[in-house]
């Protein structure tokens, strides 16, 4: 009795296994169970909002790659930078002049980011008797912080450096503040991104116009830290490229926002570094 | 002003001034206090606001102090303008700085600057225009609220107050009030208040005790001024004058009668001495007597003549007593005073009317005397003795001596008579002569008296009259020599003369009236004057009319005698008046008229005979009128004539009935007769035909064929003849059944079936069923006939049966009718012979006239079925060449007068 019974479970084992290939197929080379990687996202809105965002987009990462994140964030710009610096994130999403800051060490590699452009822009009231940049010279000019990449410091790279104007900064803490001080005469002219200009009131816009705009700057990426497996990588990569091939995927990215996600390399931002950004970053900046 | 007035005034007046206040002056206050207050929250809430600006005024933080004051906008409704300046004065806030965003400034609305520093620094201004106007008006209206609720409390109090006072106080003071002033004029009757137990109640129950004592007060007092009322009565209204004086002589009351006497008001004389009334004629001794009496305290009486305030002088009886009081001393005198000056004055007027009596009587002769019966002494006035001729002092005043006076022949008669009188009690009234003693001449004197009776009734007096009338006697004696001539008159005329008096009484008649009345003087005066006619009530009516007009003209009347016989008189009367001109009666005379009456009498029958002659007149007008009748018989007789030829008119009609039915006898046996052989003839052909006798040749069945269908056409021939003289006279009756259209159709066509077959033809049929009572046969017979026409007339193509319930018109409220349509494709009919188709005998030229039979009478067969049997009609309609239809209608249920004989269903 016993061999037959022995008989039968090899049987059925074998059966089972033509049935059910993919329970008893043994895992995957790759280590015992990949680690669970930090994904940290830089703290461009507070920490409810961009949890919002990023956790959909985690968990799909999580369900086309395979791999653990852990979505992280810090409350200040600040702790981020440090943080970031140190090489703690695994993953990163962050403001292009961070990649910039951290090469060569850490060195995140960057691996998708948006096809959009950043691109400063300086915006002075319609009225305004300013026709061209070289009338701001040494006017009050409204950013919305100095460490502000497209808003303030690649305008600034741009007047000092390409054009040679120097002007008065006015820092008043939000882009739409820069508008407004723009519109209500307080400051000469302002600096702000394309995006953010629209996202004012009709009101606001048809008060002012856009008399210079930088330099291209290619968006914020996700990079990776270079300690992360070359596979998991690209995992991430093609996860996030195959979103940005579905609607729904397209829909979770453009909440960060992203719309047209894209494969980047470290070559993209390498012109930054030429920029001398880093002049004009103010460290001791806080945003309180 | 009443006291509702009092109460109410003031409290109107302070409620006036109470919301006149609220209204101008608490009520603004109030609101700017308001307003106050809240500006003053406002500018805190400002502070607390400013205050939030500053970090982002610091920071510069545009977009943020945006979004603050955008919320502060939104959040406080009524601030209409929200500003924020920059040190410099530079506009920060709103975007839009243009005037016309900015509000006009109600005139609520109030601006708010509040200044933002930090710490030295002054960041900028804060303007923040607040609309108060709906607070305020909220709060206006509040107030406004309260001051009507306010108002309408305060008028309720008033009113209420006003009414209270209406009622507890007014009420019952006007009542009181009103009872004060009849108590016043003494009616103790009125009705109080009720006595509550409030002041106003203690008030009613002090004034009704008061009224209580009042009442008894009043009584008293009104039974000593009715005692005193008597006593004053007495005095003011005594006859006599009443004079008081004191002990001092000086007059302290007069009544009215004093004044009335003297003339002397007694506001004249209050105080006066009485001695102004002193005319000087009373001699002062007097005077004294008087004083010495009455102060000696006894009475005075005694008569004084005094003088009137007017000077006239009148004489008084006076009795002045003292009055002592009581103590017993003399008080007053007390005077009463009579006028006797009348009474003097009247025994003045006495004496004068005595001798005036005295004088009378001489002038009149007549003289008055006495007889003291009891001392038998006479008293004679002077005129008596004038009379007699005596002397007063000769006469011994003494019955006797009077009867000596008078003549010697009447003495006796006197005597009696007077005796009589007295002992009798009869009335003494005489007349006798007397001897004059003076000259001797016999006097003719007239005496009455009247007797005195004392309480026993006996007579103790006589008194009485000797008037001398010798004259008088002498004026009779000439009167009645007149008179009997005018007698002697009276009693010479013919007429009868009667004298009646104001009651009918005959007072006089004449000689003529004794005579025709048969009746005395002296029984007809005294009696009725009406007892002597025959008439009496005319003589009445006579008498009366009389009195009416004054006169009566002759009047008829007839008079009966004593023995009967009756005498006509015609009256002739008038009035007579008496010596004072007041009517004494009638006077009357009679005119005896009997021949008059002869006259009256022969012209009555002259008459008669007239009337005769008018009444034979009237006979032979009768008799006329009889004859009229008579001729009005003969007409008579003529309509009776006429009668009997209509008699004899309906006589013949029913012979030719009788013609009519002998006709029909006629038809009845030609019928059977025609048809009886042509059975035969049908019959055994057809046997013959069918070979159930035998075989036949080709030869023999074509014969035989014709001979059958001749003898078929024969039949239908004489059939139809015969149907046409049948309904010609009138024998057809239709007999009604139930039965179903749509079976009558489908037999007419199975009648039909084998030429329909044999032609080739299409029949389309549409015929529902249709419940129908009318005489079947007859309606079958026309059916076939139409049916077969078509059948006949269309050489091909397609025959069309159609049948429909219709209605006869609009108000029928279910299909009367019955409508049978057969269409068909044949030959058609020309116009122009439309009119002949339903002609008897009448057969239409056309090219299948040779080849189809017929005998001309079928369509007018079925017209006259149709219309005088079924009740119903058939019309045609054609295209010829083309095809014709004919159509069929007829009463579903045939008329009053059809016999049920077989079912539906059958």
């Amino acid at each position: 009795m016993n061999r037959s019974v022995a008989l039968l479970l090899i049987i059925a084992t074998g059966v089972i296994s033509v049935i059910c290939p993919r329970g008893l197929t043994p895992p995957p080379p790759e280590a015992a169970v990949s680690p669970e990687y930090t994904f940290a996202v830089v703290p461009q809105f507070e920490q409810r909002k961009l949890y919002a965002i990023w956790k959909p987009i985690i968990g799909e990462l999580e369900r086309r790659t395979g791999l653990t994140f852990k979505l992280v964030t810090t409350l200040k710009i600040q702790d981020f930078e440090r943080e970031f610096l140190k090489g703690f994130f695994d993953f990163v999403y962050m403001n292009p002049y961070h990649i910039v800051k951290g090469y060569p060490s850490p060195g995140y590699i960057p691996l998708v980011s948006d096809n959009k452009p950043l691109r400063g822009i300086l915006v002075v009231r319609k009225d305004s008797p300013v026709q061209n940049i070289g009338d701001l010279t040494g006017k009050v000019v409204a950013f919305p912080s100095p460490n502000a990449l497209g808003a303030c410091l690649m305008i600034r790279a741009d007047l000092e450096r390409l054009h040679h104007i120097t002007v008065k900064p006015l820092y008043v803490k939000t882009h739409s503040s820069v508008y407004l001080h723009v519109a209500k005469g307080l400051a000469a002219a302002g600096g702000g991104v394309g995006k953010t200009l629209q996202e004012q009131s009709g009101a606001i816009r048809d008060a002012l116009r856009v008399i210079y705009t930088t330099r291209d700057l290619q968006s914020h990426p996700v990079a990776a830290h270079p300690r992360v497996r070359k596979e998991d990588r690209e995992k991430v990569r093609q996860a996030f490229l195959d979103m940005g091939n579905t609607p729904e995927g397209r829909a979770l990215l453009s909440l960060v926002p992203i719309q047209q996600i894209v494969p980047v390399t470290m070559e993209a931002y390498r012109p930054m570094l030429g920029w001398g950004l880093e002049n004009y970053y103010d460290p001791t900046w806080s945003e309180e | 002003m009443s006291l509702r007035k009092k109460v109410v005034l003031p409290l109107v007046f302070s409620g006036t001034l109470l919301i006149a206040y609220l209204y101008g002056y608490w009520m603004p206050h109030s609101l700017a206090r308001t307003e106050a207050a809240y500006r003053l929250s406002l500018e805190r809430h400002l502070d607390s606001v400013a205050e939030g600006l500053i970090p982002l005024l610091l920071a510069h933080q545009l977009d943020a102090l945006y979004e603050n004051l955008d919320a502060l906008g939104t959040t406080n409704s009524d601030w209409t303008d929200i500003r924020l300046l920059d040190p410099d004065g530079r506009s920060l806030y709103p975007l839009l700085d243009a005037a016309a965003s900015r509000p006009r400034p109600g005139q609520d609305i109030r601006m708010l600057e509040h200044r933002i520093q930090h710490l030295d620094a002054y960041l900028g201004k804060l303007i923040v225009g607040v609309d108060f106007g709906p607070r305020l008006s909220e709060m206006k209206k509040r107030e406004k609220e309260l001051l009507a609720a306010l108002l309408v409390i305060l008028s309720g109090y008033i009113v209420a107050v006003a009414i209270m006072v209406e009622w507890v106080v007014r009420r019952p003071v006007t009542l009181l009030a009103h009872a004060s002033r009849r108590l016043a004029r003494g009616e103790f009757d009125v009705s109080l208040p009720k006595a509550g137990s409030d002041e106003v109640g203690v008030l009613v129950d002090s004034f009704r005790g008061m009224r209580e004592a009042i009442r008894d007060y009043q009584s008293e007092l009104l039974q000593r001024n009715e005692a005193i009322s008597k006593l004053s009565h007495a005095v003011q209204q005594s006859p006599v004058s009443i004079v008081i004086t004191d002990t001092d002589g000086r007059i302290v009351f007069v009544n009215p009668k004093f004044t009335q006497l003297t003339g002397y008001a007694p506001e004249e004389v209050m105080g006066q001495n009485p001695r102004l009334l002193k005319s000087g004629l009373t001699p002062p001794s007097e005077y004294e007597r008087l004083w010495k009496c009455i102060t000696s305290g006894a009475v005075w009486r005694g008569e004084l003549c005094n003088r009137k305030k007017n000077g006239e002088l009148y004489w008084e009886s006076a009795s002045i007593s003292p009055i002592q009081d009581e103590k017993g001393a003399i008080a007053y005198y007390l005077a009463v005073k009579e006028d006797i000056t009348e009474r003097r004055q009247t025994d003045e007027v006495l004496r004068a009317s005595e001798r005036r009596l005295a004088e009378a009587q001489r002038i009149a002769h007549v003289g008055s005397w006495d007889l003291d019966l009891l001392h038998n002494r006479l008293s004679w006035s002077d005129e008596i003795y004038r009379i007699f001729g005596l002397e007063p002092q000769s006469f011994g005043a003494t019955y006797e001596a009077f009867l000596e006076a008078v003549h010697p022949d009447d003495r006796e008669a006197v005597n009696n008579a007077y005796t009589a009188s007295v002992r009798d009690a009869l009335t003494y009234d005489i007349i006798h002569r007397i001897v004059r003693r003076s000259d001797g001449e016999i006097r003719y004197v007239h005496e009455k008296c009247e007797h005195v009776r004392n309480a026993g009734g006996e007579i103790i007096h006589s008194s009485g009259t000797v008037q001398d009338i010798t004259e008088l006697k002498r004026a009779e004696e000439k009167l009645k020599a007149a008179s009997s001539y005018n007698r002697s008159l009276i009693e010479a005329s013919l007429d009868p003369l009667v004298t009646i008096d104001a009651n009918g009484t005959i007072t006089d008649v004449n000689a003529a009236t004794e005579e025709v009345t048969g009746s005395t003087r002296g029984e007809l005066i005294g009696t009725n004057f009406l007892d002597y006619f025959t008439e009496p009530e005319k003589a009445q009516a006579g008498y009366q009319q009389v009195f009416r007009e004054g006169f009566v003209r002759d009047y008829p009347l007839e008079i009966r005698h004593r023995d009967a016989h009756v005498t006509p008189v015609l009256y002739n009367a008038s009035l007579f008046r008496d010596a004072a001109g007041s009517v004494a009666g009638v006077f009357a005379a009679a005119r005896d008229v009997t021949e008059l009456r002869k006259a009256e009498h022969e012209i009555r029958m002259l008459n008669e005979s007239l009337e005769q002659r008018v009444a034979e007149r009237t006979a032979d007008l009768e008799k006329a009128g009889g004859e009229l009748r008579e001729s009005q018989r003969a007409l008579m007789n003529i309509v009776e004539d006429l009668n009997q030829k209509t008699v004899e008119l309906e006589q013949a009609n029913s012979k030719l009935k009788e013609l009519d039915r002998l006709k029909s006898m006629f038809i009845a046996s030609m019928s059977h007769e025609l048809r009886t052989p042509l059975n035969s003839i049908i019959g055994f052909s057809s046997i013959i035909l069918d070979e159930w006798i035998g075989p036949l040749s080709e030869e023999q069945k074509k014969n035989l064929a014709t001979v059958l269908r001749s003898g078929k056409h024969l039949l239908a021939l004489i059939n139809d003849v015969i149907d046409v003289s049948k309904i010609e006279a009138g024998k057809i009756e239709a007999i009604g059944e139930d039965f179903d259209l749509h079976d009558l159709i489908a037999e007419a066509l199975a009648l039909l079936k084998t030429d329909i077959q044999t032609k080739g033809l299409d029949v389309r049929v549409d015929s529902p069923h249709l419940a129908m009572h009318t005489d079947r046969r007859r309606l079958f017979q026309c059916l076939v006939n139409i049916l077969g026409n078509a059948v006949k007339f269309t050489d091909a193509g397609t025959i069309t049966l159609q049948t429909a319930p219709v209605r006869s018109n609009d108000d029928a409220a279910e299909p009367d009718l019955a409508e049978i349509t057969v269409t068909d494709t044949g030959i058609g009919i020309k116009e122009e012979d439309l009119p002949k188709l339903f002609v008897a005998f009448t057969r239409l030229p056309s090219p299948l006239t040779l080849k189809v039979k017929g005998t001309g009478l079928g369509l007018y067969l079925v017209r006259k079925i149709a219309t005088e049997i079924l009740g119903g009609k058939v019309t045609a309609g054609s295209v010829y060449g083309e095809g014709s239809s004919f159509q069929l209608t007829v009463p579903i249920t045939l008329a009053a007068g059809e016999t049920h004989e077989k079912s539906f269903g059958h």
